[in-house]
């Protein structure tokens, strides 16, 4: 052991970046002046000691305050309280109020990307990546808009078949392209506001044409009217579009 | 390089002491280069320079202006004389109906070099404006090769003065394009995005539902207007694709609330940048564009380097895109016109070496050791092989003069080395970790032989030489697992025959995004000056890819053996090395006969073969003209050996990245770019600024608000 | 006086008039049901500013809710926060109390722990008549919220009943804050300010804002608080003077002293937190306080109210943006300033 005192590294006042930017309180650095070769030669004006302590304080302040919401929301989820910044967003209610006001779509369709738009991302846990990537595969996968609906311009690859023992219309809109994404049909409601349900859906999927088909069972007996349902995606419960029943 | 560039800065007046303890007989670790045949340049792999490297470029300014060299007598004298833009660049983008197309780019110029003094500082609002200003652009490109006839209704003028931006003021503008989105043309879409722009200025001021439900019809509009159009028309469905992802990149920044989460683009590192495009609204079609393939390819984002596993840390790579697009300085990307090792690492010695700087080659590293575990945590001890010694106990020369600029071979100067003769006849490969062939060892202890230290090996010999570390240390073994590298490879042509003659009719491109086994091309026939050739080639090619993780590397702790186990690993390894060596000229020539034509469709025989005969032939390989022997003369690289792995951003594992600030070990410091940099990603950059923060761990010089980009969301 | 301070006052005294009349009621009618009641009035009689139910109501009413949709949350805070008086004075032995002698002072400890619990249930009825005011959504919303905020307010009590149990002396900043946070900034400044937010919109989206406003206001407003506990006009002030030294409270100042302070200074100052109140004498108080102006303790605590009144008034603008002029939003905007004034 060498008996002077070994020569150590400095004591850093910082050892992470700042990514917070915000731009508030960002006082003049201490430290050295750049060297003479800079292009840069400006230097930087020296701080006081005490510039120091109301710097610090806000940024410890800051970082205290936000790694605390942060486990705030975690917390939130693991207890059975809701969240402090307004709740999980209520499916069944979104999807009445949308039924509802399902004539006038646009304000509806929006009032539930309001929504979803306003959950926390941290429900979505990462995945592992999106795939290998498509392009110069010869096996090229199934595209083509089915059901009995124009898909609006772009193609995906859903069916919905339908067994009933009445006459039947059916219009299916998918918003978007989002060709093998898993979707699916939660329940067709009565628009009359009636209880009158069908949920006897079940979902079949094909993984090598990345096809999804839908197939509805109507019940013998099930009364005539206009039935609605939401198509949403399962992993991210985003909504991918509308189905649309007639029984006569 | 650059941490011993700092801490020898004249303003620190001589304070330290520094040494150089290199393996083997180059600078520059996967940088560096050397001269062949010829004096013909072989690089690792393409080395291009982006414009918003601040850090790197700074301190390549300063070092050509110190180095101070005669413009009469040197042909690369200044930094501009190193360094040129390339603005032209392409994706290769694969068409519904199975072509293959060059999709070509032109970026344009921007204001001011990088390494600039004062460069402006950009938080996350910012770079959403600019991407709502971008898709602006895109839209109007759009526009005009769509020949949409627009409804102009009477209101659409409102639109055109930017909208005073209170929540008010965006409803407005919400229900405005909600009425008229369905029926306008793009001519709404295109206003919409001026709305935007002043949203996303102010977008944590502005409730987020809002800008979410505005984005949202913003697409909608676009999807109504375009969806016809995409399946006719190449270019407008490359623009859509364009379009999806930015929105996509808008909408996840909204919505993961970016702007205020203090990690800045770091909170999205648990995700892979695909998958979370997807997550935001972003298409099969468009997460599968050309565009974003050229962004994997350059990252080398394949996990195990195998190219159907695409793997990147979605904050990392946003962050280096929000860079590379809306702060690049110059131009986009900046070539070097000679070889990395003679353009940064030459100049680099040189200065250095002036300065006092000792440089030790020869000296492989094999063993940090660390002091007692009861006392300070410290490096007590570097254990080396001397993997040669110099005759006459003089200080090695490195470099060569090849056409009137000095370079850096690519074997060593035998004739400088006790035993040269054999050592050359034995094929000692000097630059890997593998070979443990020696000529003695060499341990030194702290105190006595150093007081601090920088490891600045590469990322992939972590393991092999910090061994005391990762048992020790939970968080070295944590980043030891996570942080991974890859081995890549390429190809160098020279060619008698020019780009056109080929079939390339454009100017001089890099070119990335292509098919495996090499899907990034560029066009590097600008350094042919600077070789030595009697008849210059017309065109030279570089070529470089991802290279599959083989099962059967190397990986066993070499230093744990005994002499005679050792020499069978050293044997062991030299083959692995040249099997995968042969693996890689086997992929070139299949690329050559199968791949390259789409890009190059001259330089196919009537059998579609590849034309070998527009290679140059290579004068120590003899053997000419038949077949594809005459690749032979050709140059090509596997980088496996594990100072030559490229270090990757994979998803969930900034984390455990270490920061040379980190002061656990009062006397030891880290840089390179599998360290936690900031920037993250593995690049010169990233080096250069792990370099910088190295130098402040020990001198608290640079300051860090000097350190470009270091506090950046 | 400022103008600011000025709308402050006037402020306070409207909506803290509306309050506190509120709030007699409530005890009036529970006090004919049980004595109890009687004594629990004794606190919220005794006066005060009634800053938070104040900011309460003023939280609504920016984002344009009537004050009536407010009045009950804000009644029913003003509750908790003497309930939390009543507890605190308890579990801190003070003295005093506005002016008079502390409850248990007069009553005994156990008399006082009722009561306090008697506040506590009492601060839910109010909750209850939101449901018909505000709709049973709205309702349950801010009863969650009051949840949260009384279950941080405990939460942060007990930290600092823990620091006092072991003597803790080596804490950092950081700490005081975190106690803080939890123990004053949720019910002064985080619960109105969200709650306002939850009535005056009518959603209880992006509440986050006003946790970072709330809690650099009330930070401040707590550091100013403990400054004026040892330099501070009595009178005013309405606790003993230097109480907080005879409590062993841990202010940033008290850390301050601390780590400024050489070893053998240490120990004697671990020593003196760690005896009971009674066996604290002037002397040995009087010598702390002398330290603690020699190593500018004072002066820094004084630097970081002030710095963390700057961020709070730089929250403000982000969480207040896109909200109109009102008299509401400019005594809203005062507080960062007023806080630290208190005129």
């Amino acid at each position: 052991m060498p008996s002077k005192q070994r020569i150590k590294r400095p004591t850093l006042k910082r050892t992470a970046p700042d990514r917070r930017f915000s731009g508030a309180f960002r006082p003049p650095e201490t430290g050295a002046s750049p060297s003479p070769g800079t292009p840069n030669a400006k230097g930087e004006p020296k701080s006081t000691k005490k510039a120091g302590v109301p710097y610090e304080a806000v940024n410890g302040a800051y970082r205290l305050v936000d790694e605390y919401l942060r486990q705030g929301q975690k917390m939130a989820e693991e207890l059975w309280l809701p969240q402090s910044n307004g709740g999980v967003p209520d499916v069944g209610k979104v999807v009445e109020r949308f039924l509802r006001s399902a004539g006038d779509m646009g304000t509806a369709w929006f009032e539930m990307m309001n929504q979803w738009a306003a959950g926390p991302p941290e429900h979505v846990a990462p995945n592992g990546g999106a795939g290998p990537f498509a392009a110069g595969r010869r096996a090229a996968h199934a595209s083509g808009a089915n059901g009995a609906a124009a898909a609006g311009g772009l193609s995906t690859a859903l069916s919905v078949s339908v067994e009933s023992s009445r006459k039947f219309r059916i219009t299916v809109d998918v918003f978007g392209a989002h060709s093998g994404t898993d979707v699916e049909l939660v329940a067709l409601k009565a628009a009359d506001g009636s209880a009158a349900l069908i949920d006897d859906i079940v979902a079949e999927r094909d993984p090598t044409e990345g096809r999804i088909t839908l197939a509805v069972r109507v019940p013998k007996g099930q009364p005539a009217a206009v039935y609605n349902g939401i198509l949403v995606e399962k992993r991210t419960q985003r909504p991918r579009g509308t189905v649309s029943l007639v029984l006569e | 390089m650059t941490a011993a560039y700092e801490l020898t800065q004249p303003a620190l007046g001589g304070r330290y002491d520094v040494t150089v303890y290199q393996m083997g007989f180059r600078l520059g670790g996967k940088g560096a280069s050397g001269r062949g045949e010829h004096g013909r340049i072989e690089e690792h792999g393409l080395h291009l320079w982006m414009g918003y490297y601040e850090n790197a470029f700074r301190l390549m300014r300063e070092c050509y202006a110190e180095l101070g060299r005669d413009p009469r007598r040197f042909p690369i004298a200044t930094w501009s004389d190193a360094f040129v833009p390339a603005n032209f660049n392409a994706v290769a983008d694969y068409s519904p109906d199975g072509r293959w197309l060059a999709w070509l780019v032109d970026f344009p110029p921007s204001p001011g070099s990088p390494g600039d003094p004062e460069p402006r500082r950009w938080t996350i609002p910012d770079y959403l404006a600019r991407a709502a200003a971008l898709l602006r652009t895109l839209i109007r490109t759009v526009e005009v090769r769509a020949r949409t006839t627009e409804s102009a209704p009477a209101e659409h003028a409102a639109f055109t003065s930017p909208p005073t931006l209170t929540a008010d003021g965006l409803t407005d503008a919400l229900g405005r394009l909600l009425k008229y989105g369905a029926l306008a043309g793009l001519g709404v879409a295109i206003e919409a995005t001026n709305v935007l722009e002043g949203a996303l200025r102010v977008a944590p001021a502005l409730p987020q539902s809002l800008i979410a439900r505005f984005l949202d019809a913003l697409d909608d509009v676009l999807r109504r207007q375009l969806g016809a159009l995409l399946e006719q028309d190449d270019s407008v469905r490359r623009l859509w694709e364009v379009i999806d992802l930015l929105l996509a990149v808008i909408r996840g920044s909204i919505r993961f609330r970016l702007a205020l989460d203090p990690r800045g683009f770091d909170a999205l590192d648990a995700y892979d940048s695909r998958e979370w495009l997807k997550m935001n609204g972003a298409s099969e079609g468009s997460i599968n564009s050309a565009f974003i393939r050229a962004l994997y390819d350059l990252a080398f984002a394949y996990e195990g380097g195998d190219t159907d596993r695409p793997r990147i840390a979605a904050g990392s790579a946003l962050r280096g895109a929000m860079r590379a697009f809306f702060t690049y300085r110059g131009a986009f990307f900046w070539k070097m016109t000679a070889g990395m090792g003679d353009v940064v690492f030459a100049p680099l010695y040189e200065v250095l070496a002036r300065r006092g700087i000792r440089f030790e080659f020869f000296h492989k590293l094999t063993h940090v050791g660390l002091g007692s575990p009861s006392g300070e945590p410290h490096v007590a001890r570097l254990e080396f092989d001397v993997q040669a010694r110099v005759r006459g106990g003089k200080p090695y020369e490195p470099l060569v003069e090849i056409a009137g600029l000095p370079c850096w071979p690519s074997r060593p100067d035998f004739a400088q080395l006790e035993d040269g003769e054999r050592l050359e006849r034995e094929k000692w490969d000097f630059e890997s970790q593998w070979d443990r062939r020696r000529a003695a060892t060499r341990v030194l202890r702290v105190g006595k032989d150093f007081d601090v230290v920088v490891l600045a090996v590469g990322g992939a010999v972590v393991p092999y030489v910090c061994r005391e570390l990762v048992e020790r240390d939970e968080r070295w073994r944590d980043m030891v697992e996570h942080v991974r590298t890859v081995p890549t490879q390429a190809f160098q042509l020279w060619m008698n025959t020019d780009m056109r003659g080929l079939g390339w009719p454009h100017p001089p491109v890099n070119l990335s995004g292509y098919v495996e086994p090499f899907d990034t091309w560029a066009d590097m026939t600008l350094v042919a000056p600077r070789e030595a050739w009697r008849t210059a080639p017309r065109a030279i090619a570089y070529f470089c890819n991802v290279l599959r993780d083989a099962p059967d590397a190397p990986t066993e702790d070499p230093a744990a053996r005994t002499e005679a186990s050792a020499r069978a690993a050293t044997e062991t390894a030299a083959r692995f090395v040249a099997e995968q060596y042969r693996l890689v000229r086997d992929h070139a020539v299949l690329f050559l006969n199968r791949d390259v034509a789409a890009l190059w469709p001259a330089a196919m025989t009537e059998s579609a073969q590849f034309r070998w005969d527009v290679l140059v032939p290579g004068a120590s390989k003899a053997r000419t003209g038949a077949g594809n022997g005459a690749f032979d003369g050709q140059f090509w690289v596997a980088n496996v050996r594990p100072s030559d792995r490229y270090t990757q951003a994979l998803p969930g594992t900034t984390k455990y990245r270490i920061s040379p600030l980190d002061g656990t070990y009062d006397n030891l410091t880290i840089a390179g770019d599998w360290t936690n940099s900031s920037l993250n990603m593995g690049c010169v950059e990233a080096a250069v600024m792990s370099g910088r923060l190295a130098a402040h761990a020990i001198s608290e010089s640079p300051a860090l608000a000097e350190i470009v980009g270091y506090d950046h969301p | 006086m400022s103008d600011a301070a000025h709308l402050v006052r006037e402020v306070l005294h409207e909506y803290g008039g509306i309050a506190q009349r509120a709030l007699s009621r409530y005890l009036e009618q529970a006090a004919e049901n049980d004595s109890v009641y009687r004594l629990a009035s004794d606190y919220p009689l005794r006066g005060g500013r009634a800053l938070r139910a104040s900011f309460c109501i003023a939280a609504a009413r920016v984002f344009g809710a009537p004050v009536s949709d407010a009045v009950e949350s804000a009644v029913s805070l003003e509750l908790f926060h003497n309930a939390f008086l009543v507890r605190d004075d308890v579990e801190d032995e003070s003295e005093e109390r506005r002016g008079k002698p502390a409850l248990h002072v007069l009553h005994g400890v156990p008399t006082a722990v009722n009561v306090g619990d008697a506040l506590t249930v009492l601060g839910l009825r109010p909750l209850m008549h939101n449901r018909s005011i505000l709709g049973p959504e709205l309702a349950w919303r801010v009863l969650r919220e009051t949840e949260r905020m009384v279950r941080e307010s405990v939460e942060g009590q007990a930290l600092e009943l823990k620091w006092r149990l072991e003597n803790a002396c080596e804490l950092t900043d950081d700490d005081y804050l975190r106690m803080t946070l939890k123990k004053t900034c949720w019910y002064t400044t985080i619960y109105p300010s969200r709650v306002g937010a939850l009535i005056g919109l009518r959603h209880g989206e992006d509440l986050d804002r006003f946790v970072r406003f709330g809690f650099f206001l009330g930070a401040a407003f707590q550091i100013q608080d403990d400054l004026l506990n040892l330099a501070g006009d009595h009178d005013r002030y309405g606790k003993e003077l230097a109480g907080d030294l005879f409590e062993g409270k841990r202010t940033l100042m008290l850390l301050h002293v601390f780590r400024h302070s050489t070893p053998k200074e240490r120990a004697w100052l671990r020593e003196l937190l760690g005896k009971p109140r009674a066996e604290k004498t002037t002397g040995d108080v009087r010598l702390l306080l002398k330290k603690m102006k020699r190593c500018g303790s004072l002066e820094y605590a004084k630097q970081v109210a002030h710095a963390l009144s700057g961020a709070a008034a730089h929250e403000f603008k982000m969480a207040y943006a896109d909200v109109p002029d009102s008299i509401d939003r400019r005594f809203i905007e005062a507080l960062p300033l007023w806080v630290l004034e208190r005129l």
